[in-house]
Order: structure tokens, then C-alpha cells, then sequence
């Protein structure tokens, strides 16, 4: 049987999440690879879902809808990496093959603030994020990521102080060709006059600024490209009195631990 | 909606746009919900499962991605996959049962004289008539009944791959007639 037809056998239950992580892993890899397949499974997916509309539909309790507005305020905008389109992908370096780790990242940092702001703090940023991983199943998204040769790996920034309970997650996506970095900075103390935020990574030794946080209440995101070879040992965040500094001059908020 | 529009919907979501994600809520909670009572029969997990459905999305808004389907499909495979997950968690499958295999296909159809229906579902509803039975069962006992394929398999005394092949062939087929017919590619979330 071609390849093609055994991948394509496997579609409904891959489409319902019923294969196990090595099917799963096996079909990833051929949709990854094979513009054929993907089209046909986006279009099988269309149809399976269109099941859905035989379920007649009903109006649910008015309660839901303040529930679900409330969870959604109490848990601050979730971190939005820009998907890439296709025709920045062909002008550029093909940013096509860091969506998977991208996003994947993006997810693991969303997750990531949530269990660092609950009282049971994870001490080692590797284990918060195997942890992250494993509960949101986003070891795919590693595993797609290392199929592509980019590594992903997580960082966890804390206080400085015990004044301030800010917390912040940076994912990092590299390979040899550069890579990207995402931020999610929550509990972070009001700015007065022209301060910024500033994201610096120490790469071999040097502090490197990654760019001011954009504030949203009293969230703070950033995303950014890293320079070819360029390597994240290690991150801070300062407060600085205005933007524009290519080395910290306020104090470190949060640091990685 | 159109493609252009779902993104900007979905990228405001991301970046926190609460009026957005209250548009959002407002024109898929009803399909989102009724799916929910569907799949788990009762309304407090229904009323459960559609707020998690709401929160993932939420907190998945930034991964929708309008070039693999409509925000429709995306959010209702969402709901599907929730409904699922918690069918499983409440323990091992009830064995097929042979009356099921019979009851299944038209029990996933609400009767006759149920509120009107959309013109999609009378559509997807004459698609999935048009299917051969045995495709038709495989597709509804995994979709509505939350069997996996080797329990379809078991009950039928049926090879596994038989069952793999008759549910491709029926979603394949359920395809051709939805593009057909022209729905399904992109409905209104």
C-alpha cells in the first residue's frame, strides 16, 4: 500500500485524537513533508466536522456566558504569536518551519505563568517545562520541532526582590540559522513617565537587549528574533528609565534563577 | 466569515480583546453547547465541558490558522475533542452493543419534528443517508458514540484495518458530496 493511502487510513482517528503518540508522531511527520496529504486531511476535517451539525443546537444557561467571560478577564490575553503567512515565508528565510515550535513555545509559556503564579512554584525551569509539555500535550510540538532541528527550550524569570510577585516565561526556539524568542510577563508593577521594560539574554557573557515588553495592564509581552548563533543562557527583565539603552541601567525585576 | 475576517477575530482574541471574545461566544455558543448535550447527554457536563471549549479557545486564539479550515470547524473540533476526552475519562467504553450498531446511525439525527433544522445539517443529514451503511456506521459510532476504532472493530468481528478503510472511504465520500453541494468548506462561526 503507498504510503499515502496508509497515512490517509489513519485520518479519522488521527482527526479525532485516537491514535497513540507513535501514530501520531508517524502521520505528523508525513503531513509535515507532504503538501498532498495536508490538503486532504484539512479537507477531511471539514467534513468530519460537519457531523457536529446534526447535534441539534440549544441555548445554554445565561450563567455560562458570564463564566466563561470571567475566566477569560481573570486569565489575561493569552500570548499571540503571529502566525507567518506564506508569502512572507517565501520573501524571508523560511519562517515557515518555526510555526510548529513557535506556537508550541507560546502555549508552553501561556501554561507556564498560570503554574508559576499558583502558590506551588516550580523551582527548575526544566521541569516546569517537561511538565507544561506533558499536561498539554505539547511534546508534538517539541517532537515536530526537533524533526526540523530547532531546539526549544523554556525559561522561568523571578523576582529580584520579594517586594514585587511578577512572574515571567520566555520560550526560546533556535537552530543554527538563528531563532525566536517569546515572552509572558504578568503581576508586573505600573510604569510612571517614559520607563520601559526591557527584556536582556546573556549571550556568552554579554547582556544583549531583546527589546521593551509592550504593557497591557499589568501584563507584559514580547517576541523577537534572534541573530544566527545568537544562544539565551540566561535572561533578565529591567526597569529602564526610558527606551532606547543597548545596556541595563534600571534594576533587574525578574531574572532566570 | 470570511477567511481574512476569522484571523482578525481570532488575532484580536489572542491580544485579549474581550469585546471580540464576546462576539465570539455570542455566535457559537448555542452550536457549541447543543454538541456539548449531544455528546454527553446531560446538562450540567454539557453546561462544563462548553465552558473548557470556551477557555481553550481562548487560550488557543493565536493557533487558529484560517488556511487549515473555517474558525466553524475549528472550534467545534475543540468541543468534539473536549467531549471526548471526558466520555474517556469516565472510564472504559460500554462494550458496541448490537442495538447500537442499529440505533446509532439515526439516533445521531435529531427526529422529524425537532426545532428547524439549518440548511447545513438537512445537507450533511442527506450526505450522510447517501453513504453505504457499513461507512456510515463507522463514522457515526466513532463520532457520536466516542468508540475508537478498535472497539468497532471488536464488536463487528471485524479486522481493525476493515474498519480503518470503511471510515476513510465514508469521510472521503462525505466529502465529495459536502464540496458538491458547496457547504461545509466555510461556515459561519
Amino acid at each position: 500500500m503507498a504510503m499515502h493511502e496508509r497515512i490517509l487510513d489513519d485520518a479519522p482517528a488521527y482527526l479525532l485524537g485516537e491514535l497513540d503518540a507513535g501514530a501520531r508522531a508517524t502521520v505528523e511527520a508525513h503531513l509535515a513533508t507532504c503538501t498532498q496529504c495536508r490538503a486532504e486531511f484539512a479537507q477531511l476535517g471539514e467534513a468530519l466536522a460537519s457531523l457536529a451539525n446534526l447535534a441539534p443546537e440549544a441555548e445554554p444557561p445565561d450563567r455560562l456566558r458570564a463564566a466563561v467571560m470571567a475566566a477569560a478577564e481573570r486569565e489575561g490575553p493569552a500570548l499571540a504569536i503571529p502566525l507567518v503567512t506564506p508569502s512572507r515565508a517565501r520573501r524571508q528565510v523560511d519562517w515557515g518551519r518555526w510555526i510548529p515550535a513557535v506556537v508550541a513555545a507560546a502555549a508552553a509559556v501561556a501554561f507556564a505563568v498560570q503554574a508559576s503564579a499558583a502558590a506551588a512554584r516550580v523551582r527548575t525551569a526544566e521541569a516546569a517545562y517537561h511538565r507544561v509539555l506533558a499536561a498539554n500535550g505539547l511534546l508534538q510540538g517539541q517532537l515536530a520541532a526537533a524533526q526540523r532541528g530547532i531546539a526549544l527550550s523554556l525559561l522561568q524569570l523571578e523576582p529580584t526582590s520579594s517586594q514585587t510577585s511578577a512572574v515571567a516565561s520566555l520560550a526560546v526556539a533556535s537552530d543554527a540559522d538563528g531563532g525566536r524568542v517569546a515572552l509572558v510577563a504578568r503581576g508586573l508593577q505600573p510604569l510612571e513617565g517614559r520607563e520601559v521594560y526591557q527584556l536582556w539574554y546573556l549571550n556568552g557573557g554579554a547582556p544583549v537587549s531583546a527589546g521593551v515588553l509592550q504593557i497591557s495592564g499589568t501584563t507584559g509581552h514580547l517576541q523577537a528574533s534572534l541573530r544566527p548563533g545568537a544562544r539565551v543562557d540566561a535572561a533578565a527583565i529591567s526597569r529602564e528609565p526610558q527606551p532606547g539603552d543597548t545596556e541595563p541601567k534600571g534594576p533587574i525585576i525578574l531574572e532566570t534563577a | 466569515m470570511a477567511a481574512a475576517d476569522e484571523a482578525a477575530t481570532m488575532r484580536a482574541v489572542a491580544s485579549g480583546d474581550l469585546e471580540a471574545y464576546g462576539a465570539l461566544y455570542a455566535s457559537s455558543a448555542r452550536v457549541v453547547y447543543g454538541l456539548c448535550l449531544r455528546l454527553l447527554g446531560e446538562a450540567g457536563a454539557a453546561e462544563d465541558a462548553a465552558q473548557e471549549v470556551f477557555l481553550k479557545v481562548w487560550r488557543g486564539a493565536a493557533r487558529f490558522d484560517p488556511e487549515r479550515g473555517s474558525l466553524r470547524t475549528w472550534i467545534l473540533a475543540i468541543t468534539h475533542r473536549e467531549c471526548l476526552d471526558r466520555l474517556r475519562a469516565r472510564g472504559p467504553a460500554a462494550p458496541v452493543r448490537p442495538e447500537d450498531l442499529d440505533l446509532l446511525p439515526d439516533s445521531a439525527m435529531p427526529p422529524e419534528d425537532e426545532a428547524v433544522r439549518s440548511a447545513e445539517a438537512e445537507c450533511v443529514r442527506a450526505a450522510l443517508a447517501s453513504l453505504r451503511p457499513e461507512q456510515r456506521r463507522a463514522l457515526t459510532l466513532m463520532y457520536f458514540g466516542g468508540y475508537s476504532q478498535s472497539e468497532i472493530a471488536l464488536a463487528l468481528h471485524l479486522p481493525l484495518g476493515t474498519v480503518k478503510s470503511r471510515a476513510r472511504l465514508g469521510l472521503q465520500a462525505l466529502r465529495r458530496w459536502m464540496q458538491a453541494e458547496g457547504v461545509g468548506a466555510r461556515g459561519d462561526a
